[in-house]
This record gives structure tokens, sequence and C-alpha cells, in this order.
């Protein structure tokens, strides 16, 4: 587009602003790379959440053997158990751990959640010469309050627990039963009071800015 | 919206005036102009944005996104990895934040810098913080008082008519608090501190009176009056998710508030995914004329024209457009006879924080989720309150909240009874956090890189920025009075830390200077109106005017001068002086 008032005769730059044709080839095709990038990324913002399977603990995930996954569904069980609210395990949080560790976490992160289910199970086929995610929860909760207390593991072994424990609470709290049903949840809380009364009912906050 | 008429792509005729950048200056100025019927082109560099239409992420729970609102980790690697330093990205928010892979930038050896980007219709409007304080007479006479950097060319009864101005259309929550370091604004209603909050404000007047808490004021509706009901805004709901948009209005935008009302003039035409190259100026009438524009999506090229052109682009996107036009008068940029365009950067330094458990209080919660926070307004805001070591202060941010799963893997526990301490309020904690001024220094510079450039050939901007001492023993100071206050109000295990080494400058995202003020041309780019000395036509109104940083938020002080700026323009115009 040229226009009447256009002064051109100042414009310094009018070799740099000139694209060539074969620049702009160049150039274009790599907007539409980024536009198809982008795109991309749209497709995985609509992309479906993590719906909760039944099957998870049978079979390998993305990142966690079967073993492994086994594993994890019976630290679920216990860390989180049943009471008015489902338990972890119940959730899926183990398939959504797996999920989660293969999309936002590093293969350094990987390793660690696997050499804790690893070192979790071989204590049990130890000590009780069973497969951990066999026990009944109290034995299963004995052996992870060990990790945390290091009695019998090591510093190094209670730190990669504790990030399992962290992608279980995650995983457990951002779901929506998790959310919605052990926690409190408002959606649009209509305002803030600075002060309203505990009761024996209330639950904290399962809604938040950010997770 | 009349939405065929206002989004344009082509233009022939020539407009009254040009506004570049649809952020919270630019919308001001669109809206200002138009409103004194002023035929105004708004020129955006991202796509368009409509209010409510394009927020698709509201209202969503995080179970309803595929890693519950966390990125994927390879999706950061590739395009988001400066945008994804801010608390705000996450995945219900990350398509307000520009692609890092395209639009790159370098750094100088030695020295970091992160640079976070808007590039929408609404621009960072959509995703600040929202927190909004005028700035003081002490602020504005401090380079004065203590020599660090040049005067502002305008004092505090320049501005505070036009912050009161801004503050009735945007609509800003807070107290009357009476501090004449921390003038107060016309203000909505204030949100409730909760009983810990309350607690801690009295403890605070008691051990450190010349230290008041506040509580934080902020561009949200706090009430909904008639006026801003016109304009579709209605009461915040307390969601504190702002940054995915807000449908109710209830905080400021560009969309909520200024943009509304700009249409319906019917004297506003938009173009966005138009990249403004740079500006075209006539050396014989020493104007600018318009700008060019490289498109967004294409490639194209076109040209918009005008009377006037605004910059409202960002301090670094204004800075980077004025250094990117050059001509046999100004070889070095575009009103840069000074020399100065782009050296005085300047950002805040929120590098301390300082937190502890309160006691007590078991019976008290809260209900919904507080868009601000408290706030000590800068204590140290005049060189006799200065400490001996380090030049100027802090203002303190901060909140009480309950505890709650987040962080608790880190406390032993196993079972039912772990599982309950979860899911019910847990311990008070309190913190602060420093908002520290950032002295101005001419060695913070940036420039135009030599041969880098981006991939509409826009050449890439060049950071040379770092903290000074100055700023380290301000946070380290800050570190260490915090938590001597929290002690002193009765917190346990109270402990802080100083993080400037894990986030360079730009991390605040209050870019400032570049550009800035001043009475005299030879240092400085702009005139106390934001008219940049050298071409009459030429304005500047976004936060590289900026002559010092002060500690507060700066974006309420973009809207004054935005139409401060305005008025004197359109009134030199009517004068024909324009």
């Amino acid at each position: 587009m040229r226009h009447p008032n256009r002064a051109g005769q100042d414009f310094a730059t009018e070799s740099q602003f000139n694209i060539t044709r074969r620049h702009f080839i160049k150039r274009l095709s790599s907007i539409v790379g980024g536009s198809s990038a982008i795109a991309l990324a749209g497709t995985s913002q609509v992309a479906l959440a993590y719906s909760p399977r039944k099957d998870s603990a049978s079979q390998a995930g993305k990142v966690l053997s079967k073993a492994q996954m086994k594993t994890l569904s019976g630290v679920c069980a216990a860390v989180l158990p049943r009471t008015d609210t489902p338990s972890a395990a119940d959730l899926d949080c183990h398939g959504f751990i797996d999920h989660q560790l293969a999309a936002c976490y590093e293969a350094s992160e990987h390793q660690a959640v696997r050499a804790s289910l690893d070192a979790i199970d071989a204590y049990a086929q130890k000590h009780s010469q069973r497969a951990f995610h066999t026990l009944v929860n109290a034995e299963r909760q004995a052996i992870l309050r060990k990790i945390e207390k290091r009695n019998g593991f090591s510093e190094v072994q209670k730190a990669q627990f504790t990030f399992v424990k962290e992608l279980l609470l995650f995983g457990y709290f951002t779901s929506e039963v998790g959310a919605t049903e052990a926690l409190a949840y408002q959606a649009v809380p209509g305002g803030y009071k600075g002060s309203t009364p505990v009761t024996e009912d209330t639950k904290a906050w399962g809604s938040m800015n950010y997770y | 919206m009349q939405a065929s008429e206002l989004f344009l792509k082509e233009a022939q005729q020539t407009f009254d005036v040009i506004v570049v950048g649809s952020g919270i200056s630019g919308g001001w100025a669109a809206k200002e102009f138009t409103e004194r019927g002023f035929k105004t082109l708004m020129i955006e560099r991202g796509r368009k944005v409509e209010h409510r239409k394009d927020y698709p992420t509201e209202g969503k729970g995080p179970w309803q996104f595929p890693q519950r609102q966390k990125v994927d980790n390879l999706l950061i690697e590739e395009q988001y990895k400066v945008q994804s330093k801010s608390y705000a990205f996450n995945d219900a928010t990350k398509h307000f934040f520009g692609n890092d892979r395209d639009l790159p930038y370098s750094t100088e050896d030695g020295t970091d810098f992160r640079w976070f980007r808007g590039n929408q219709l609404g621009g960072k409007s959509l995703t600040w913080h929202r927190q909004s304080y005028r700035m003081s007479e002490f602020d504005l006479n401090a380079n004065k008082a203590d020599g660090h950097g040049n005067d502002w060319p305008i004092r505090y009864a320049d501005l505070a008519p036009w912050y009161s101005y801004v503050e009735k259309h945007a609509g800003i929550s807070g107290n009357t608090d009476g501090l004449a370091q921390l003038p107060d604004s016309e203000s909505l209603p204030p949100f409730e501190m909760n009983a810990a909050e309350v607690s801690m404000q009295k403890q605070f007047a008691e051990h450190y009176p010349d230290r008041p808490m506040i509580i934080g004021r902020c561009a949200h509706l706090s009430q909904t009056t008639d006026y801003h009901l016109q304009h579709g805004r209605i009461t915040c709901q307390a969601r504190d998710e702002c940054q995915k948009g807000c449908s109710f209005g209830a905080y400021f935008s560009t969309q909520s508030s200024t943009l509304p009302l700009a249409v319906a003039t019917g004297n506003l035409s938009i173009a966005v995914d138009s990249i403004v190259h740079s500006l075209i100026y006539d050396e014989a009438s020493n104007r600018v004329k318009g700008v060019r524009i490289i498109d967004n999506n294409d490639l194209s090229t076109r040209e918009y024209f005008a009377n006037v052109v605004f910059l409202c682009a960002s301090t670094l996107g204004s800075t980077q457009v004025l250094l990117n036009s050059t001509s046999k008068r100004f070889p070095n940029g575009l009103a840069n006879s000074s020399g100065v365009l782009g050296r005085y950067f300047m950002d805040h330094n929120y590098n301390a924080r300082s937190g502890g458990i309160l006691p007590g209080f078991e019976d008290e919660y809260y209900s919904g989720r507080r868009p601000t926070g408290i706030y000590v307004p800068n204590f140290q805001y005049e060189p006799s309150r200065y400490k001996k070591h380090y030049a100027r202060g802090y203002a303190l941010g901060g909140s009480a909240n309950r505890g709650s799963w987040k962080g608790a893997h880190n406390r032993d526990g196993i079972g039912a009874d772990y599982k309950n301490s979860l899911t019910t309020p847990g311990d008070w904690y309190f913190g602060f956090y420093a908002q520290g001024e950032m002295l101005p220094r001419f060695d913070n510079q940036v420039t135009l890189h030599p041969s880098k450039k981006d991939k509409w050939g826009m050449p890439q901007l060049h950071f040379n920025v770092s903290w000074s001492d100055n700023e380290r023993l301000m946070m380290e100071d800050c570190a260490e009075e915090c938590e001597k206050m929290l002690k002193k109000a009765g917190l346990q295990y109270v402990s802080s830390e100083v993080s400037l080494d894990e986030n360079p400058p730009g991390s605040a995202i209050h870019e400032l200077g570049t550009a800035r003020m001043g009475r005299d041309r030879k240092d400085s780019v702009l005139n106390g109106f934001n008219q940049t000395h050298d071409i009459p036509n030429l304005f500047v109104t976004d936060g590289s005017a900026f002559c010092s940083s002060a500690t507060v938020n700066p974006s309420l002080t973009f809207m004054a001068l935005t139409v401060r700026a305005v008025d004197y323009c359109a009134n030199e115009m009517k004068q024909r002086r324009i």
C-alpha cells in the first residue's frame, strides 16, 4: 500500500524493510512452521483431561512398569486411604501420576519415582516375602512411615518418596472429587469475607487461584 | 461491537491520531482521543481478543486441563522458557503470554534478563496484577533529593487530578489511609483483612508506627456502581483467576474498561496483527507522518498515517520502535538527539521475602479468594529515612493464609490422620515479600542487536542490565528487617531469603525508563507532557517515560500520565501548535 502522504525519502531503513522474495518465502515458511506448532499447542489445550481408569494398576504406564504401577497404587491407597471420601487409589492417582510424569517432568524425576517404588517393593519382598501392593493398608503404611523416619531407608530414599507424595497430593486434590468433595470448592465465591467461623464440618478450600 | 467497521487492515485515510499498543496506556489514549472527537487508529501487534468471547479457560476447574493447569515441559522448553517464570503462567493463562521462540532477544555476557510479553489486543492489561497505587511527592522528588537519575519534570500536583480521573473510571478498591508517602486514591470500598492480618496490623502499629500495614489497593470493582454497570461491569466475585480474563469485567482491563467507551464513540479503528516496524518521519517538517507495519501473519507490509502518534507499546516495545526508526537527522533512533534512548532501564526488585507461622486463630477462616493482599508502603521514602549503606527503600506486599495440601508433602504423615489434616484448614502463615526500588543507572541499557533479527525482520533487543550493589544491599536489609518485624509480631518458625541471583531484572514485569522525561532535552527524550523534545507530534506515554521507579506498582501512573498527555496534546492540536 502506498499513501500520498508517505515520506519515503526518510525511510533510511527502506532496504531492510523491503523484503526480497527469497527472504519473504524463508520467513513465511518459518511463520507457517510456527503457526502449525501453535495449532498443535492449541490442540493440546483442548485435549481431554486425564480420565481415571480402573485398570491402571494392571498394566505398564507411559513412564512406569507394570510392577511399579502396582506398587504405586498401593502407595496411593496407603498415603490417602479411603475415609468418608475415596482413597487416592480409588481416584486412580497412580494412573494420573504416570500421565503427569510423562508430560511435565524430566527423565531424572522419572528415575526418582521408579527408584522409590522399587525400593518400597524390595523392602516388602525382603521383610514380608510379598509384593507391596498385596499387603494390607496397615502393613503398607508401616513401611512408608519407616521411609519418613529413615528407618532402613536413606536420606535420598526419603527425598524420592517425598517427591512421590508431592505428585500424589497434587493428583488427589486437583481431581474433581478431591477438590470438590474431599475439600470445599467455590467456583464463584461471590465476594471475599475476611472472617468466617471454623466448625467441625469446615473443610479446607479446594478452589485456589493457582495450582 | 461493530466488528466489521471497527477492525481494519488497509486504510487510505489519514487519522487524527495513531495509538501504538492496546494495553493499559494504549487503551486509555484511545478512549480519551476518541471521546474528544478525534479519529483514532489503535495498532496492536497481536491477535484480536474479544471481551468474554475469548476467555476460553475462564471458570474451569484444574481437573478440566490435561495436566491440571501445569504446562507440558516440552512446550515450555521449546516455546515458553522465559514466560513460564511468571507466577501467573500456567495452562489456563498461557494464551495471553508471548511465545519465546518467536520473540527472541539477547543479553550481554554476564547479564541476564527476563522479558515477559503480552502481545494481544488488551496487552498485559489482561494479565496484570492490578495493584494500584499513586506515586507520591516524595517519589517524584526522589531523584532531585538524592542525586540518582534526573529530576522528574513533574510533581504530585501535576498528576493528582489525573489520578482521580482514571481511578473513578477504572475502579480502584482501597481505604483512605491518610499517608503522606502513599496518597489516597478515589476509592471503592476496601477488601477485608482476615483475622490474622488484623492482628498483624495491630502488632506493627504498636512496634513499628512508621510502617503502617494497609489493605492492598487494586483495580477491582469491590462494589457495583451505576457508572460501572453502564459499561457492563459488575462486582468482583473474588475468584482471583483474573489472568484467564473476567467476564464480570470486575477488574480493569482494556477490554472491560477503556475499549468499550472508545468503540462507542464511533471514532475508533483497530488494526490487529500489525507489528510496527518503525515510524515514518518527515525531516522537512520535523513531524512523524505515520507508521510502517509488518503483518503478524503473512509478513506483508503496509503503512498507516496520522497527524499525531502516541507510542503506548510498552516500555521496551516503544523504545525498540524508536531505536529502529532511523533517518539522516536521527541516525541513532527517532527523537534520540539526547542519546539517552534505551538507557536508565529500571524494573522493581521483588527478591526478598520472609514468613512464618502465626499461632492461634484456629476458629477463624475466610471465604473467597481475595484479589489483593496487605501492603506496607515504603517507609524509607526520603533521604533522612534511608539506611546508611544504600539509597531509597522498599514496600512490602503480603498476606495471611491457612495451610492447605500445597507444600504438605514435606510434612511427615501417612494415612487417615494425615489425610484429615489436609482436608481441614491448616496453620496460619503470614508472609512478606519485597517491592524494592531500582535506581536509574546510565549503564542499564537496551540497544538494537547489530545483526540478530526476529522472524518479522525486526532487529532484536539486546539487554545490558543488571542489579547494582544498591539493589543487593537493599534486598539483604529487607530480608533482615522483615524477619525482625515478624518475630516481634509473634510469628514462629520465621525464615527469610534473598533471591537476587535467581531472578534477573525484568522478573517483576515492571519495565520502566529507556525514554525518560526531563526538563533538559540534552539528557532526556520526553518533556513533562510525554511529548518528545525533538518532534512535537510524537508522544510516548508508557513506562519508558519514568525517571525513577519508585516502589509502587506503576500501571496507575501509566494511566494518569497517558490521560494527562492526551489532554495536553488535544489542546495543542486545537491551538494548531501540533
